[in-house]
Parts: C-alpha cells; sequence; structure tokens
C-alpha cells in the first residue's frame, strides 16, 4: 500500500498529536445541560457535575474516546490518500481505432465504453492508447481516468489506414524480445476493430492476449474507398505523359458516375477504359500531362478529394555531346523521347574533356583503361543504397572486358586476364559518372549489351536529379528508399534521420528544395486471413480507490455518533 | 466538462446533500445553532469527498525518459560508465519530473532499490531490440499533451533500420531526442550478403559478402545446412535433374550433393580485411527449391571464437531461392541422339525439351532458350520460323543455331526469315559448270555451193565456234568430192587458225559427204570432251549413202549429228533424217538474216560443300562473363566448322586461326540475343573438345547468356516490416498481364494469395505474418502459371543481429537530436546534463479534492468537539 498525498513519517506522526488532541478535548468537562429529574437521588452526581471553575475532568467514558479516534484516524488516512499495492501482476493496453476507415462506432460512443472499462480496472499497469496517424497516448499507466476526457477531446479519426494489426504485431515482438525475468503478461483490448490476421494471433506469446471491447452503435462504412491512385510511364512512348490507374469500391450498388480528375483546379477530359473486377470499379487514364501538377480525385458527388496525387514534371533534357563520339551512343541518345541533343545551354553534358563549369558530366575518360563505372553522390550512405538500387537492376556488372591490358595493336599484353567491369561509389559535393572511353570500344561488350541504351538514359537523369516519382503514395506507409525529410501540412518538418520517410497521413509534404509529394488515403489491400477477436471477459479487481470507502466507512461512523450524541448517549 | 473547472467523479453522490437539513431535526431538533452549522458543514464535507472533486489543470510536471542501451555492441567500459551516471543524470533532472527508463539488455540493469525508485517505471528489453522499437516504447511512456524528454544513450547500432517513423513523431510532438554517443565495439564481422542476379540449378552461383574489421585475416566458409535440398513448388513433380557426373565445373571445389549436415559449399582465400572488404563466394547448386545456408567467417588459424551463436559477427543464416533450370528447347536433324548428348553435357542446369519431327512444338513463350541444332530450313516449318522471328526480337527468346553439314548455309538457312536474326552471313559458294565440247564442221564445198551458199555456211560456221571456250575442241572437214581436214581438230582457242581455214574454203568440185562423215567420225572418237558434236553444212544436194548405220553408230558413241540446210527456199527431208540419226537438230539457215544458233551444250552450277573439315586451330577472344574466368590459352583443334562470315556488330569469341571465320559469335537483335556456334556441339566436329574439361560448363554459360533474361517478366521485391509482409511486382514488358503468387505453408502445399493493381503495371501483395516465421514463395505470370520463380524473404528479415551491423548504417545520433530539437553531448557532459523538455502542448494533470475535504472535515469534527465541550455561561441548577 502507498499513500500518495503524505509520506509515510508524516501520516504516522499525525496518529499521536491526533491521539493527543482528542485526549485533550476529551478531559473537557461536558458543558451543562438542563435537565429535570423526577428523584433527588441524583444529587451526588450533580453536585459533581455542578463543581464550578473546573475546565477538565477525569478521563471518563474510554469508549467514546476510542470510537472518535476512530473517526479521526479514517478522516487522516482519507487525507494521505492510501493506495493498494502498485506493483501490477500485467499489463493492459487499450488500443483504440484512430484510422478514418471501418470504424465500429462514433468517437463519442468508444470513449463511453473505454471509461466503463477503466473503471473495472485498477490504474496500474494500464494504458489507453489511440491508434491514429501515430501513437497517443491518452491515459498513462497510474493515472488518473478522468484525465481521458479531457485528452480524448479534439480526437477525430484520421485520414491514415488502420495500424492496429501491425502495431500488435509490434507488441507481440517486444513481448517476446523482453526477457523472462522483468516479462508482465500483456493483455490488449481493442476498440474500434473486430478482427485481426489468423496468421499473427494463431504467433502471438504465450503470456500475450487479445480481446476486443464491444462498443455499440455501429456506423456504416465510408461510401467511396479509394483502392488504388497510382501513376507510370505513358505507354504511349510519350515522355512527357503518364497513364493514371484509379481503382474505387462503392459501398452500395447504385449506378456509379464515373470520377472526376482535376488537375491544378482544372477538370480533366480524359476518357478513361473501365472494366470492374471483383467488384471495384478500375478506371485508366492514359496519356496525362507530366508536368508536375496536383491531380485530385472526386467521386460521387463529394466536394472533398478523395484522393490526390502529384504528375511528375518530366521535361526534354537537353543534352550536349562532344563530337568525335562513337555513333552508337549518339543513336542511343537519339532514340530516347525524353533527351535532346542541343549544342549549347545543355542541362548535361557527355564528352572526354573535364571541363565541367557546373553544368552536370558524364565524362568518358580517354586515358582510364581500369574497367570501372565510378559515381559520385551526395546524399551518404543512403544515397549509395539508392543509387546501387537504380543502377543495380540494369545488371552494369554483367558487362565483359575482353582484356584490359590490350596494347596498342589489340593484342593481349601476356599474363593478363580478363575482368568484369565493376560499379564504384563514393561521396562527393557533386553528382558525376566517370567511365573509361574504351568502355565504347571493341574490348567490351557494353556497346552489345541490353544495358548500353538503359544507362545512358538512367545516367543523364540521375546526374540532373530527375527523380522517378515514386508511383504510388499512401498514407501510412513508408517511401522506400527516400531519406528526405520533408515538412507536413501542419508546417513541422518531419526528418527520418537515414531512414526511409513515413507518411503519417493523407495530405501534403514538401521537401526543402520544393519537391511535393502528395499522400492520399489508399486501402491496405492486407488479404490475409482474419480471425474475429474474442470479447473482452474481465476478471474484474475493481478498482483500487480505497479512498472513497474510508469516506464512505467516516460518514456512517459519524452519522452514528451524531445520534448518540443527540440521543444523550455520547457525551 | 471544461479543464480548470472541478468536476465530481460521482456527481450522482450530491444529491445526499439534500439530506442534511435533516441534521436540525433528527433524531432530536437541534438548538445549538453553532453546532448544528459545524455538524452541517462535517457532513457536506464527507459528501463532498464522496462525489469525488477533481480538476483538471495544466501541469508543469515533466517526463523523462531514459533508455540505456547495454546491448553487446557496446564496449564494457562505456556500458558501465553510463550505468554508473544514471544517479547523477537523475539528480540534474527537475524535481517532481516523472522518470522512467528502458534498458537494452539481456539481464536486468543491476540497481539499488532507493535508485529504482526514483524511476516511475523501468523496463528492460532485450538488446535485439531495434533502436525503432524502444523510441516507439518511450513515446509511448509521455501522456499525450505533456511536456517531456527521450535521451538515449547508445552506439546507435540498430537491429531494424526503420526508425524514421518513431522519430518523426518525437518530431511532431515536440518531444526532443537527446543522444549520448556510446563507443561501439570494433570486432570483425559480417555486415552484409549480396547476391546479385538469379541463383539458378546447375549455375554458378556468386554471393557477394562484405566484411569489415579494424584488421584481420579472415577466411570465409558457406555450409549447407540442409542433408539435401528440399524440392519445393511442384509437389509430386522433379524439380530439377540431377547430374551424377563430376564435370569441373565447380573449379575444384567441393559442390555437395552427398547429404552432410556441414558440407562446405564454398570457401574463400584467406584475406586480410582493413576496413571494409567484399569477397565473393562461388558455388553451384545441384538442386532447385530453397536452400538453408550457413555463412562463417573464420578468423586466423582457423578460429571460430565468437561465431558459435546466429547473433555472432562472424556467423549467418541465409535462406536462397534457387530456380529452376532453363528450359531449352531442342530442335536436332542429323545427329541421332543429339539431345541426350546435349542434356549429359549440359547438365542440371538446362530442362531440354525436344520436338521430333512431325510432332507439335511447344509454345515459345514457356521456353527461355531455342536450340536448332544441324538440323535443315526445310524441316522447321515455316510458320514456326516467323513466330522465332517474334519471340526473338519482341519478347527475349534466346535463340542458338549450331550444327554441321545440315546447317547454316549447307542446310538452305541463307533465305530464310532466321538468318537475318544470325550474327554470322552464311557463306554458300557455288560452282558454275562448263562441260568441253568437240565440234568437227563438216562444209560442203561442192560446185552447188557457190555464191551465198557458202558465205552462209561460213557465218553459221562462225556463230557456232564463237559459243565454244578454250577448253573445247573445232575441226573443219570439207567435202567437194574428197573430203579434207580444212583445219584439224584443235583446240577452240586457236580462232585465229580456224577462222582463217574457214575463209579460205571455196566452193567447187563434186558432193561426196559420206566419206566427210566418216572422217569426222573417226577424228572424234578418240577425243577426250564431255560433249561430241558434227555439224553438217550443205545445200543437200548430195549422195545417197548407208547415213543411217553410221550416224546411229556415231550416236550410241556420244557424238550427236546436227545439220543445217544452207541456201533459201525448199526443205530437205534428208537432212531431217540425218539429224534424227544422229540424235542432232536440223536448221535452215535460208540467209543472212535467218542465220540459227546451234546449241552444243547447257552451262550448269552446283553448290560447293562449305563445310570444312578439320583440325582447325582456334583464336579465343571475349571476356570473363563468357570463359567463366580468365580466358584459356588455347583449345584443342576443331575437326570441323561450317564457314561464315562474321556480321557487323557481333561479338566473336572463337574463331579460326588460319582465315579467321567465326566458329562461335553472338549478338543482341531486338530484345533478345541470338548466338551461332558453327560446328556441332556434341557431333564429330567438336569431338576433339571432349579432351577439354571445361567444355561443358562453358557452352552451358554461352547458352545461359543467350537464354532470355528472365523467365516470369517481372521484378519481384519481397521486404518485412514488422509482422507485415509485402511482395510488390513490377512489369519488366508491356502487356504481359498480371503477375500471381503462392505461399508454401508448413506442408510445403501452396497457398494462392492475390496481387492487386496499384499502379500501371505495378502490383502489391500484402499480408500479415508473424515475424518469427520464414517465407517462401513461388511467383508467376499469371497467364503462365505453370512457369514459376522462387522467392524466400527469412524470418526477421528486417532485423540484422546486432553484432553485424555496418557501423556505418547506425543510427545518426548528432542528426536524431538535431532534427528533434534535443542535444547531442558525450558521456563526460552527462553529469551535469539537465535534459530539457519540449513538446507540452496541453499538460494536464489531475488533482483530487477528495483527501482535502476529508482534512478539513476533520478539522471541522475536532472543533466540533471543543465546541461541544467549551464551557458555558453559568447555569442555574
Amino acid at each position: 500500500m502507498s499513500l500518495l498525498a503524505l509520506s509515510l513519517p508524516l501520516f504516522l506522526l499525525g496518529i499521536p498529536v491526533l491521539a493527543f488532541l482528542l485526549f485533550s478535548l476529551h478531559r473537557l468537562r461536558i458543558r451543562h445541560q438542563r435537565m429535570e429529574v423526577v428523584t433527588t437521588l441524583f444529587w451526588q452526581e450533580a453536585i459533581e457535575e455542578a463543581r464550578a471553575r473546573v475546565l477538565v475532568q477525569r478521563f471518563r467514558h474510554p469508549l467514546v474516546y476510542a470510537f472518535l479516534l476512530l473517526i479521526s484516524l479514517l478522516l487522516w488516512s482519507g487525507f494521505s490518500d492510501p493506495r493498494l499495492a502498485s506493483d501490477p501482476k500485467a499489463q493492459s493496453l487499450i488500443l483504440v481505432e484512430g484510422a478514418r476507415v471501418h470504424q465500429g462506432s462514433t468517437p463519442e460512443d468508444a470513449l463511453a465504453a473505454v471509461q466503463d472499462l477503466l473503471s473495472e480496472m485498477p490504474s496500474e499497469g494500464r494504458s489507453v492508447i489511440w491508434c491514429g496517424a501515430r501513437e497517443r497516448t491518452l491515459l498513462a499507466s497510474g493515472e488518473h481516468a478522468a484525465l481521458l476526457e479531457a485528452r480524448w477531446q479534439k480526437l477525430e479519426p484520421q485520414a491514415t489506414p488502420s495500424h492496429l494489426a501491425a502495431i500488435v504485431g509490434r507488441l507481440a515482438r517486444q513481448q517476446r524480445e523482453t526477457p523472462l525475468a522483468t516479462r508482465l503478461p500483456l493483455h490488449l483490448i481493442l476498440v474500434g476493430t473486430e478482427t485481426l490476421p489468423k496468421d499473427l494471433l494463431s504467433r502471438l506469446p504465450r503470456d500475450m492476449s487479445v480481446q476486443r471491447l464491444e462498443v455499440e452503435p455501429r456506423s456504416t462504412r465510408a461510401a467511396i474507398e479509394l483502392v488504388a491512385l497510382g501513376m507510370a510511364p505513358a505507354s504511349s512512348g510519350a515522355w512527357n505523359r503518364v497513364d493514371l490507374l484509379l481503382r474505387l469500391r462503392a459501398a452500395l450498388a447504385n449506378p456509379k458516375s464515373p470520377p472526376r480528375l482535376e488537375l491544378a483546379g482544372s477538370p480533366v477530359t480524359a476518357s478513361p477504359s473501365h472494366r470492374v473486377e471483383d467488384g471495384v470499379d478500375r478506371y485508366l487514364f492514359t496519356d496525362l500531362p507530366a508536368e508536375g501538377q496536383l491531380l485530385q480525385v472526386f467521386a460521387g458527388g463529394s466536394k472533398m478529394a478523395l484522393g490526390s496525387i502529384l504528375l511528375p514534371k518530366r521535361r526534354v533534357l537537353q543534352v550536349q555531346v562532344e563530337e568525335g563520339l562513337p555513333p552508337e551512343l549518339l543513336a542511343v541518345l537519339e532514340a530516347d523521347p525524353g533527351l535532346r541533343l542541343v549544342d549549347s545551354r545543355p542541362d548535361v553534358r557527355i564528352g572526354t574533356s573535364t571541363v565541367t563549369d557546373g553544368v552536370p558530366h558524364l565524362w568518358l575518360d580517354p586515358k582510364s583503361r581500369e574497367p570501372v563505372f565510378r559515381f559520385t553522390q551526395t546524399e551518404g550512405s543512403r544515397g549509395e543504397t539508392s543509387l546501387r538500387r537504380r543502377f543495380g537492376s540494369l545488371g552494369l556488372d554483367g558487362i565483359d572486358a575482353e582484356d584490359p591490358d590490350v596494347d596498342g595493336a589489340g593484342a593481349a599484353k601476356s599474363g593478363s586476364q580478363g575482368v568484369q567491369v565493376r560499379v564504384d561509389i563514393r561521396d562527393g559535393s557533386r553528382r558525376s559518372i566517370q567511365m573509361p572511353l574504351a568502355l565504347l570500344g571493341h574490348g567490351y561488350n557494353f556497346v552489345q549489351s541490353r544495358v548500353f541504351p538503359l544507362f545512358f538514359a538512367q545516367a543523364l537523369r540521375w546526374l540532373t536529379a530527375v527523380e522517378e516519382a515514386p508511383r504510388r503514395v499512401a498514407a501510412g506507409e513508408i517511401l522506400r528508399g527516400d531519406p528526405s525529410a520533408r515538412t507536413d501540412a501542419q508546417g513541422v518538418r518531419l526528418d527520418p534521420v537515414g531512414a526511409s520517410f513515413y507518411l503519417p497521413r493523407a495530405g501534403l509534404y514538401q521537401r526543402a528544395d520544393g519537391a511535393v509529394l502528395a499522400a492520399s488515403l489508399l486501402s491496405p489491400m492486407d488479404d490475409s486471413e482474419r480471425a474475429v477477436l474474442p470479447p473482452l471477459q474481465l476478471d474484474s479487481a475493481g478498482s483500487s480507490s480505497m479512498l472513497f470507502w474510508i469516506t464512505l466507512l467516516a460518514l456512517l461512523a459519524l452519522v452514528a455518533e451524531w445520534i448518540l450524541v443527540r440521543t444523550g448517549r455520547m457525551p | 466538462m471544461s479543464i480548470l473547472a472541478i468536476t465530481f467523479l460521482r456527481p450522482e453522490l450530491l444529491l445526499l446533500l439534500l439530506l442534511l437539513p435533516l441534521l436540525w431535526f433528527l433524531p432530536r431538533r437541534l438548538e445549538d445553532l453553532g453546532q448544528g452549522l459545524l455538524r452541517t458543514l462535517l457532513f457536506g464535507l464527507l459528501i463532498l469527498a464522496l462525489a469525488g472533486p477533481v480538476q483538471i489543470h495544466e501541469s508543469a510536471v515533466e517526463h523523462q525518459v531514459l533508455i540505456l542501451d547495454q546491448g553487446p555492441s557496446v564496449t564494457d567500459g562505456d556500458r558501465q560508465a553510463s550505468a554508473d551516471l544514471l544517479r547523477q543524470v537523475l539528480s540534474s533532472m527537475r524535481k517532481g519530473s516523472h522518470k522512467s527508463l528502458i534498458v537494452l539488455a539481456d539481464d536486468p540493469l543491476s540497481m539499488t532499490a532507493k535508485d529504482r525508485r526514483r524511476f516511475a517505471r523501468v523496463q528492460t528489453v532485450s538488446s535485439s531490440s531495434s533502436l525503432a522499437t524502444v523510441l516507439e516504447q518511450a513515446s509511448r511512456l509521455i501522456p499525450e499533451g505533456s511536456k517531456g524528454a527521450v535521451t538515449l544513450m547508445s552506439d546507435g547500432l540498430s537491429t531494424g533500420r526503420e526508425w524514421g517513423a518513431a522519430l518523426q513523431a518525437l518530431t511532431a510532438r515536440g518531444l526532443p531526442l537527446h543522444t549520448v554517443a556510446l563507443t561501439s565495439v570494433s570486432t570483425p564481422r559480417i555486415t552484409g550478403v549480396e547476391i546479385p542476379g538469379v541463383i539458378r540449378v546447375g549455375h554458378k552461383a556468386v554471393l557477394h559478402v562484405r566484411v569489415r574489421a579494424r584488421q584481420a585475416r579472415l577466411r570465409l566458409k558457406l555450409y549447407s545446412r540442409d542433408p539435401e535440398l528440399q524440392k519445393r513448388g511442384r509437389p509430386g513433380e522433379v524439380a530439377g535433374r540431377s547430374d551424377g557426373r563430376s564435370d569441373g565445373r565447380s573449379d575444384g571445389r567441393s559442390d555437395g550433393g552427398s547429404a552432410s549436415e556441414q558440407q562446405v559449399l564454398a570457401m574463400s582465400e584467406e584475406i586480410l580485411v582493413q576496413g571494409e572488404s567484399l569477397v565473393p563466394l562461388e558455388f553451384t547448386p545441384k538442386e532447385a527449391g530453397f536452400l538453408q545456408l550457413e555463412l562463417r567467417a573464420e578468423t586466423s588459424g582457423g578460429s571460430t571464437v565468437g561465431a558459435r551463436s546466429p547473433g555472432s559477427g562472424l556467423r549467418r543464416d541465409l535462406s536462397i531461392a534457387v530456380q529452376d533450370p532453363i528450359r531449352l528447347l531442342y530442335l536436332g536433324g542429323r545427329l541421332q541422339g543429339g539431345s541426350e548428348e546435349m542434356s549429359k553435357l549440359l547438365g542440371p542446369g538446362f530442362a531440354l525439351t525436344e520436338t521430333s519431327q512431325g510432332e507439335a512444338i511447344p509454345d515459345l513463350e514457356s521456353m527461355d532458350l531455342v536450340l536448332l541444332d544441324d538440323v535443315g530450313e526445310k524441316q522447321i516449318p515455316a510458320p514456326f520460323q516467323e513466330r522465332l522471328v517474334q519471340a526473338v526480337t519482341r519478347e527475349g527468346l534466346g535463340l542458338c543455331m549450331s550444327g554441321g553439314r545440315n546447317s547454316f548455309g549447307p542446310g538452305g538457312w541463307q533465305k530464310s526469315p532466321v538468318a537475318k536474326m544470325l550474327p554470322v552471313d552464311l557463306a554458300q559458294k557455288e560452282e558454275k559448270k562448263d562441260p568441253s565440247t568437240a565440234l568437227a564442221i563438216i562444209i560442203d564445198t561442192s560446185g552447188s555451193m557457190g555464191g551465198n551458199r557458202i558465205i552462209l555456211a561460213k557465218e553459221v560456221s562462225r556463230l557456232a565456234i564463237r559459243r565454244l571456250l578454250p577448253h573445247d575442241k573445232v575441226g573443219i572437214v570439207e567435202f567437194y568430192g574428197t573430203k579434207h581436214w580444212a583445219a584439224p581438230l584443235q583446240s577452240a582457242a586457236n580462232a585465229i587458225e580456224i577462222q582463217r581455214a574457214l575463209n579460205r574454203l571455196d566452193a567447187g568440185g563434186g558432193t561426196i559427204l559420206f566419206p566427210a562423215v566418216q572422217e569426222a567420225y573417226y577424228g572424234l572418237r578418240n577425243v577426250q570432251t564431255r560433249y561430241k558434236h558434227v555439224l553438217i553444212l550443205t545445200d543437200a544436194g548430195v549422195e545417197s549413202g548407208p547415213y543411217e548405220q553410221l550416224l546411229r553408230k556415231m550416236s550410241r558413241d556420244g557424238i550427236r549429228v546436227s545439220t543445217v540446210l544452207v541456201g533459201p527456199g525448199r526443205h530437205s527431208e534428208f537432212l531431217v533424217e540425218l539429224a534424227d540419226w544422229g540424235k542432232g537438230r536440223y536448221y535452215n539457215a535460208s540467209d543472212r538474216f535467218n542465220l540459227p544458233e546451234v546449241l552444243l551444250k547447257q552451262p550448269s552450277s552446283s553448290r560447293l560443300p562449305a563445310y570444312r573439315p578439320g583440325p582447325i586451330e582456334l583464336e579465343l577472344s571475349g571476356g570473363p562473363g563468357w570463359w567463366g574466368g580468365p580466358r584459356p590459352e588455347t583449345l584443342p583443334a576443331l575437326d570441323g566448322y561450317v564457314e561464315a562470315r562474321v556480321r557487323q556488330g557481333s561479338e566473336v569469341l572463337i574463331k579460326t586461326r588460319s582465315e579467321g571465320h567465326p566458329v562461335l559469335a553472338s549478338w543482341r537483335y531486338g530484345l533478345g540475343r541470338v548466338t551461332t556456334l558453327t560446328t556441332e556441339p556434341v557431333g564429330p566436329g567438336s569431338r576433339s573438345l571432349d579432351s577439354w574439361s571445361g567444355y561443358g560448363a562453358f557452352l552451358g554459360r554461352v547458352l545461359a547468356r543467350t537464354a532470355r533474361d528472365r523467365s516470369v517478366p517481372f521484378r519481384f521485391e519481397a521486404r518485412r516490416q514488422g509482422a507485415r509482409v509485402e511482395i510488390q511486382a513490377l512489369a519488366q514488358e508491356r502487356g504481359v498481364g498480371r503477375p500471381a503468387i503462392w505461399r508454401l505453408d508448413a506442408d510445403d502445399q501452396p497457398v494462392a494469395l492475390r496481387f492487386h493493381e496499384t499502379a500501371p503495371g505495378t502490383f502489391l501483395c500484402r499480408f500479415t505474418a508473424s515475424e518469427s516465421a520464414a517465407l517462401r514463395f513461388l511467383l508467376a505470370q499469371a497467364r503462365f502459371p505453370e512457369l514459376r520463380q522462387r522467392l524466400v524473404l527469412a524470418q526477421d528479415s528486417d532485423r540484422q543481429p546486432e553484432m553485424q551491423i555496418d557501423p556505418d548504417a547506425g543510427l545518426d545520433l548528432a542528426r536524431a537530436s538535431l532534427a528533434t530539437g534535443g542535444e547531442h553531448l558525450g558521456l563526460a557532459s552527462l553529469e551535469s546534463f539537465t535534459a530539457p523538455t519540449g513538446g507540452g502542448t496541453r499538460p494536464l494533470a489531475l488533482r483530487d479534492y477528495a483527501p482535502w475535504a476529508l482534512l478539513l472535515a476533520l478539522l471541522v469534527l475536532l472543533l466540533e468537539i471543543l465546541w461541544r465541550r467549551l464551557p458555558s455561561r453559568p447555569q442555574a441548577l
């Protein structure tokens, strides 16, 4: 047991002080009262009682003293606010669904249900966590349940998919990773969802359980659900165009009008191809202009956008090529619809000279014989990973060198061995690519390889920092391979510090260089077989508030005391 | 209820206040006003206390969460120092702050009871937990809206990398993350394994292992953890073919094959690692399926100290997927048993399908490579050839043409649609044949031939002689009552002499033909030419005689006799009969404008054989990608090859030394690759290569490089994020439809999952599974579900053992502090650090007034007792 309001020494000190005070008060003479008597046999007592100028009397009526002392101690204990033993034997986490979709109840109903639940649970070892765009602890272990409502105010379901399954998975992992010596059983109570993936539930640690809290009434699902919103380079091959995929699921089987698109506020007039797959409407819009504009999707006559995506800005790069380079290279560059060969003011240059004048440069080193692609990048280790992924899929290391040690006549030097081409990445202040000019020659099969045109397409765009826009940007997910810091719609700068950026909710996110991402709330598309959670069965330990019972006991004792005093049975 | 207002937890109990007036009447009417008021106040306070008066107010209480990393990656010294500094840190923090401690350790931290009481909460999590996990836990310990701070004392090496969400959450709340850098141990460690490309049965697989050490000599070894590979994906069907033949393809190293728990599959040389090194390990899987491997780094001396447990830096478990063999469609021709020989030579890396003539050819979409081996063009239907061209050009199918006498030019492929795809020109020489002829011209120079007739006869003769070549022979016999060789039989090259003889002829004399014919017969009989002709030019006024007998005899001896009626007008039946008997032709030269062309022979042409028998010395070129390493200096001489010429742009790997004819050439054609081998790969032409131990591997490598880049036209990526598993498929070509996916359950039975289209050509399959389970998948193109690719996702694949984390890939503590508004400091400055807090947008606390009500009630009780006992005015008794 512990005392919240007083320290133990102070509490103990108070007891004898109280006892002494009461003793002193008890020694005071009782006030006279006029009473009619039927006999004079009480004269002796009357004289005793009528003794004048005596403040105290001898100690009498010990039971009365004890009774009053008991009441006083009750009140004193109440003031010290005792609590029962505070070391919990288990942890209980109440996880409240904070996602906008699939809400089984209104937030008010959920709050009422949780408050009822809390009244049945001891405050130690239980927490209430709101699982929205991020986890919010609305009630920490040991906190008074009255704080819940105040913190719950102004919480609305957020434009993020449900994370409950992922959170349960994480908690299960944490439970497994907690050493046995310090581990407590963990009980999860979910509010706002009825099912979880079966595979997840079947592998929970033995000392962990998951139940659901029934909440009534139920609200209906969203009328239209955005299942998918994604884009890809136009299948027509046009460089500055993209194709857009839109998939919608409507809750009600009504004649659906096609969705409406707006590009930078103006309606899009393109007619999509449409088909229905498994109850989901699939729309494909082709050849939309890729000019860096925000595209919004409206459906069902709603004025609020169902989702949005920022189309990439795919401009044609101006490339300047030095004279005298192999014709195969020129052919590849001319065949790329995203490149235009120019004589001046290029965006990027290809050549054998090292003068760059600030223009991004792909340097074909005429002197180097070492078959290495050297990339200089500026984004540290995460940039290296992104670079390896971008170019690694091209299979650059599959290019063959016949023999690097060839003399001027093309004959191999004795003792030489052929090697394969390598990729070398290093950090620097500016992006650059260096490769030996000889790689385009007869000693290597680079020109004959499938990689050849793809490499130059990727390399030139990488040099000019033209990024492949993510095809899909979904709230509640991370942007794979993108560690950039971004500012959210509330103006908060979020930096993942080298990890992948996490999109907590639908909305716009802006990078320091001005690049914007629009995240939409999309269906999580989790097809895991789900199991219904068992409803909560409380093993009610009841509230640990002793204060209430002490107060009640004191009240009853004082009522009894009053009756005894007023009827003269107690002085 | 609003904040700062007093509220009641049990407001219904306030109804008891209505009972207070009863005090004045029950059990007896109360006359003492003072006592009554005090007693009313007393009960009122108790009722208020019962109703639970509370006030939610803004609180200045701070929440401090300390995270202490005591994992094995931190040096012993820093672990101890950071634990010792805890007390000072606590003392420096603001008094009254709410403190929690999270310890990353496998054993509880040793603390005194007093120190433990200073924390409201102490949690211990395993040292293998990621920093993201503990940051999330720390954030959870700080109630919403409260002021707080998190202080992390760690080396930054996190077993999981996805700390972004946790840090972003702290930033969004305004909670600073203060960091204290601890030193990590610098033991040698394996930090990563990269597997470039696809691992396929029977083909050499390369693992690139990253190792890191300050300075250590290490040898890497790769072990198989399974006694034999598990065959997966096609229940009841053999996934690959085992090759019991030792083929030397493993470069002398053991490739496994026999059941052994700890069989070494590959081993590196001992290397000196200073910093970071990338070490390749090669091995050749013998069967398709899912392979469990163990990678160990042994320090110098063979010690594996520290390599016993998976958590050490020197040991790592791997799960890899070994794909099915390359599907090769073998179309053979001349060579009996060619496919069996080829299959034996190539080994388990190729699954050969052979089609006999007349059988339907399988769909090319189910094949990776087509091999036309010594098969003629006529044996391959034209529609199939067109389909083949389309499949190579637009679908990336690989094509290899090989062979000898029935392939390439000799096989008649020159004009076929396939020929344009080949990296070589098909040379086929033709020989024009002009057989030799001997001609004896018999000219009637009798008197009747005078005038124009003799001139006509000479012209016809000149025309006939003009067609002759120097290897032909010609002679002129004139008859004018007797016979006479005006020009004896001689080479037609002696044109001047013959013309002179012709010019000298003059009409005059009688007409006796028969002896002239006999003379011509005798002259031609012994001449050695292919054809022999006698041409009789006369005006037909000749004598009769046994011409039929003579001419028939001449024709039996191969001498044809033709006749020319010289002069205008009449028909000569006699000359017609002579031509019939002599099996020649009858001509009429009526005037100079109607001179006949006498046909004496028909030139023809025939193909010269393009197959060159050996021995043929070879010259090699090409890089290690073709040769699997350093190129051999030389190869055994070939026993035969088909002559061809290199096309510009193709890559020649083997050519003849003497004339530079390509023997092995290859190039990209459209999306596919085409390779030619101008000899029989398993036939007489390459018999000498049997002595080359690397022949099978080399041929396999060439065919593998020629084959389709990928069997399933999608690029798959699988990843885990905690319990969430997702697999993304990106279409690599247009019009390939959807991908399909199956997950193998514990009994290896495929369970179908679904891909959802998320963008054009992009598909996602997502489901939830426990992190402690390894996951195996089969992936395919929905149109061809039987052509599957394997994929494996190891358990806890989103985590890395702490002792194998690359120090450069840890959490940048300074940057994390900067991003969240915290401070980054060293251990030395920790003692006086106060851990400033942030956030507190709405810090709430609850004040319970019930105890105060009870205290007030106690005072009122004492006062009421005093009131009752105070002396009053004396009263008369």
